[in-house]
């Protein structure tokens, strides 16, 4: 389904972006203009890349790897999530326990953090966001809590510990805010996402476990747009969900990569035997879906979904229409 | 010291648990004890009563295991860290069997999620009847490609799946011939793969079993005495409603489970140790109509069971998984488990990788000089490092009974196993602590502990499980 419509809103297939060379992909966030930030999770060769994608199909291009700036950088380290703060990207790395600030040419500025329950400390950190006052949250997942510091990387407060009642979390993963600073928790382990305001309180949470239309199974992302829609990475049912701000469920989406993307059509076409075998498939219906997506971004500049297909190593992009109708039943 | 009769009950349970699982530590085998040997059995016989391991804690933080390649290897680390992890200990140790009967491997299916899929089924079913098991082997895309019966046709047959359903997964040579051979596979024409997508430009994709209408010989057949137009499943009837298939398998299962047999070759030439369990469990097998786990709860509860304590050598997951149980702090997937990982392999058991179609030979055979080596320093690195929760708990017990030389060689052999072993080897023990007088807890005791353990792993008799 290229096309997903639901209460006046459509979500659109647009394009996707990857291949090869995104092997190992668990993250991707927005940079300045069109410039991304993948984050590459590969045991043998973790790295960040830094990438553009252009407006029009196949315009894009991998600009920077972090890693080829300095190796010893990502030495050790398993980088988890990202978040660009206009000046910087901040990078988690949930095997160090640190959280790297990086030039966006791949420069390593400074690093926080360190093992521990303490403040400023992490117990495998992965999930990272700004607020409008550039204040970052930290979702220090087995540490269960989520730790907030201010622009310049002072700890404030932290909040959550093990459990599963409202407020409490169970290895929390990915996490964003929204237009307002309150702040949005993949509660990964509790199958639900949890909505705090800037402090801490809770608000509401939304999802519980399931494969059901409504249902999460592990989540691993959450990303909200401006008008309050709540995307969210349901991971272990290879889908996105979709709830409105209030947390009734809209809509999913299961991937509709009709298309291989720019490199990956290089491949194919360099490949005689890989051309001749997907030729022999009775179907290609399967290269289209999801395969444990670990994150949702949306970019308000352009209302698009950026959604990281982990085990397809690739970014499908769906573009948000809102005010939708669908066109006559009957056509 | 705890009492002969507790420690006669602690030995036989240590006995089952190393046996039907992995070991355990003396906490667990003391809570067992209160239970009953014959309660742990049916505990260990149902092991869809305890929380199955969440294999997505694993992917959480290592996403490239959904679907391994072959290029970095250590595909078989997810199954590894299960093993490590499991609350049902004798699915994991069913799951080896099955393994080393149907050995499979990426050498050349080069697909470790395939072999992976077949593992997962070895779970699920392993319990079960061994028809079922047969079948779900038959149609498993990585048995079909690495038997190559995606090159069995109606017209032309390929015999290598078919003779080793007969040879090595039911009858053992010499209880049937070449012309059967043919006829099994035969039965077998059609029975192949769905082609799937290819891997190189988005990654790994499952593959299917397909049955070709078209490529199969529906022709008449004549099997093992019998004449019909059989089809594999027919075939498989007719495999096992033979003795010799029941007294192959048995062989298979005390080999595993009781005592080190001669090697799988020898079988038709070799009698058994032991001809009256084996035809014990034989009879089992036929009575239950093949139902493992019938035959597994008679075998436990079995006296030739229960007085074959240290008769088998440890294979290397065994030593591995069973030592990283024992000493704690290993159940968060970190960097840890790709050498955990390798250090299976290095002992000569390369999971999901075995040396040939007759799987690993086992027994003495797992020892060599590099092996033990491998083995000696993996378990001694462990049970030396006090900062491991089980190894300060085993420290813990022993310093609280013992401080006299004699007495703490005593309290480590027990808290090790119990352990049996040899005079000499426990007055090489005693010597090598003595020296340096009474155990002093409150300095070095600890540290001589550590290495008084560090010694213990390396014995002969340690080895044995």
């Amino acid at each position: 389904m290229l096309t997903t419509s639901a209460k006046g809103r459509a979500f659109d297939y647009n394009r996707v972006v990857g291949g090869r060379a995104f092997r190992g992909i668990v993250y991707a966030t927005k940079g300045a203009g069109n410039d991304f930030f993948v984050v590459l999770r590969d045991t043998y060769g973790s790295d960040v890349v830094k990438l553009t994608i252009g407006p029009s199909i196949d315009d894009e291009e991998i600009e920077i790897s972090f890693r080829e700036v300095l190796e010893e950088n990502f030495d050790g380290a398993w980088p988890s999530c990202a978040i660009f703060n206009g000046e910087h990207l901040l990078v988690t790395d949930e095997l160090r326990n640190i959280l790297s600030v990086f030039t966006p040419q791949g420069d390593l500025v400074k690093t926080i953090g360190g093992s521990g329950d303490g403040e400023s400390q992490f117990n495998r950190p992965s999930g990272i966001t700004i607020d409008s006052d550039n204040n970052v949250y930290v979702a220090d997942t087995l540490n269960h809590r989520v730790q907030k510091f201010s622009r310049d990387l002072v700890f404030i407060h932290s909040w959550g510990e093990f459990g599963e009642t409202d407020g409490l979390l169970n290895a929390p993963w990915g996490i964003c805010t929204d237009s307002d600073n309150f702040v949005y928790v993949a509660d990964h382990k509790n199958h639900r996402v949890q909505k705090f305001n800037a402090d801490g309180a809770f608000i509401m949470s939304v999802g519980e476990f399931g494969s059901g239309a409504s249902n999460l199974n592990h989540p691993s992302d959450v990303s909200v747009d401006e008008s309050g829609d709540i995307y969210v990475a349901d991971w272990v049912n290879n889908r996105v969900q979709i709830y409105d701000s209030t947390g009734i469920h809209i809509a999913n989406l299961t991937g509709s990569a009709v298309e291989l993307s720019k490199w990956q059509k290089q491949y194919v076409a360099a490949s005689p035997d890989v051309y001749k075998a997907r030729r022999r498939v009775s179907s290609l219906e399967p290269e289209t879906l999801f395969a444990l997506p670990t994150c949702v971004s949306f970019d308000d500049s352009q209302s698009r979904l950026l959604a990281v297909d982990s085990q397809r190593w690739r970014i499908q992009i769906f573009d948000k229409i809102t005010n939708y109708s669908d066109p006559q039943f009957n056509i | 010291m705890i009492s002969t009769k507790a420690n006669t009950e602690i030995t036989l349970m240590a006995h089952l648990m190393r046996r039907a699982g992995f070991g355990a530590s003396r906490e667990e085998l003391e809570t067992r004890c209160k239970k009953g040997y014959t309660e742990t059995v049916e505990e260990l016989l149902a092991p869809l009563t305890q929380t199955p391991v969440d294999i997505y804690e694993f992917l959480r933080y290592y996403p490239m295991w959904w679907k391994p390649g072959t290029m970095g290897g250590l595909g078989q680390a997810p199954w590894v860290w299960t093993m490590i992890n499991t609350a049902s200990p004798l699915q994991e140790k069913l799951c080896i069997f099955y393994h080393n009967i149907f050995a499979t491997g990426v050498s050349k299916v080069d697909h470790y999620d395939e072999i992976q899929d077949m593992i997962d089924m070895f779970r699920e079913k392993g319990l079960g009847h061994y028809k079922d098991i047969l079948l779900e082997v038959a149609k498993s895309p990585a048995m079909i490609y690495w038997l190559d019966n995606n090159e069995n046709h109606a017209d032309s047959i390929n015999e290598n799946w078919g003779r080793e359903l007969l040879e090595l997964f039911t009858m053992g040579v010499g209880n049937y011939t070449e012309d059967d051979v043919q006829e099994c596979s035969r039965a077998f024409t059609g029975w192949t793969l769905e082609h799937k997508l290819p891997r190189f430009h988005m990654g790994r994709w499952d593959w299917h079993f397909k049955f070709i209408e078209e490529d199969h010989d529906y022709g008449e057949k004549e099997f093992l005495g019998h004449k019909g137009t059989f089809d594999g499943e027919e075939v498989i009837d007719i495999i096992l409603s033979k003795p010799a298939t029941a007294n192959f398998m048995a062989r298979h299962i005390y080999n595993f489970f009781v005592e080190d047999e001669p090697q799988v070759p020898a079988w038709s030439v070799v009698p058994p140790n032991n001809p009256s369990a084996v035809q014990f469990l034989a009879d089992a097998l036929i009575e239950s109509d093949y139902h493992m786990e019938t035959v597994l709860r008679k075998l436990f509860n079995s006296d030739f069971f229960k007085e074959s304590q240290f008769s088998r050598v440890k294979n290397p997951a065994e030593v591995v998984v069973s030592t990283l149980r024992l000493v704690g702090n290993s159940n968060l997937p970190g960097p840890d488990i790709l050498n955990w990982t390798s250090q299976i392999v290095y002992m000569g058991q390369d999971l999901l990788n075995p040396p040939s179609v007759e799987g690993w030979h086992s027994g003495v055979e797992w020892i060599n000089s590099g092996t033990l080596m491998k083995r000696t320093n993996f378990m001694s690195e462990m049970v030396g490092d006090y900062s491991r929760p089980g190894v300060a708990k085993m420290i813990d017990r022993v310093s609280s009974t013992s401080f006299k030389p004699e007495d703490v060689v005593d309290g480590c052999l027990d808290i090790m196993g119990p352990l049996e072993v040899t005079t000499e080897t426990r007055a090489e023990l005693i010597d090598h602590v003595s020296p340096q007088g009474d155990f002093d807890w409150q300095s070095t005791g600890v540290t001589r502990t550590l290495e008084l353990l560090q010694l213990i792993v390396a014995t002969r008799e340690y080895q044995f499980a």
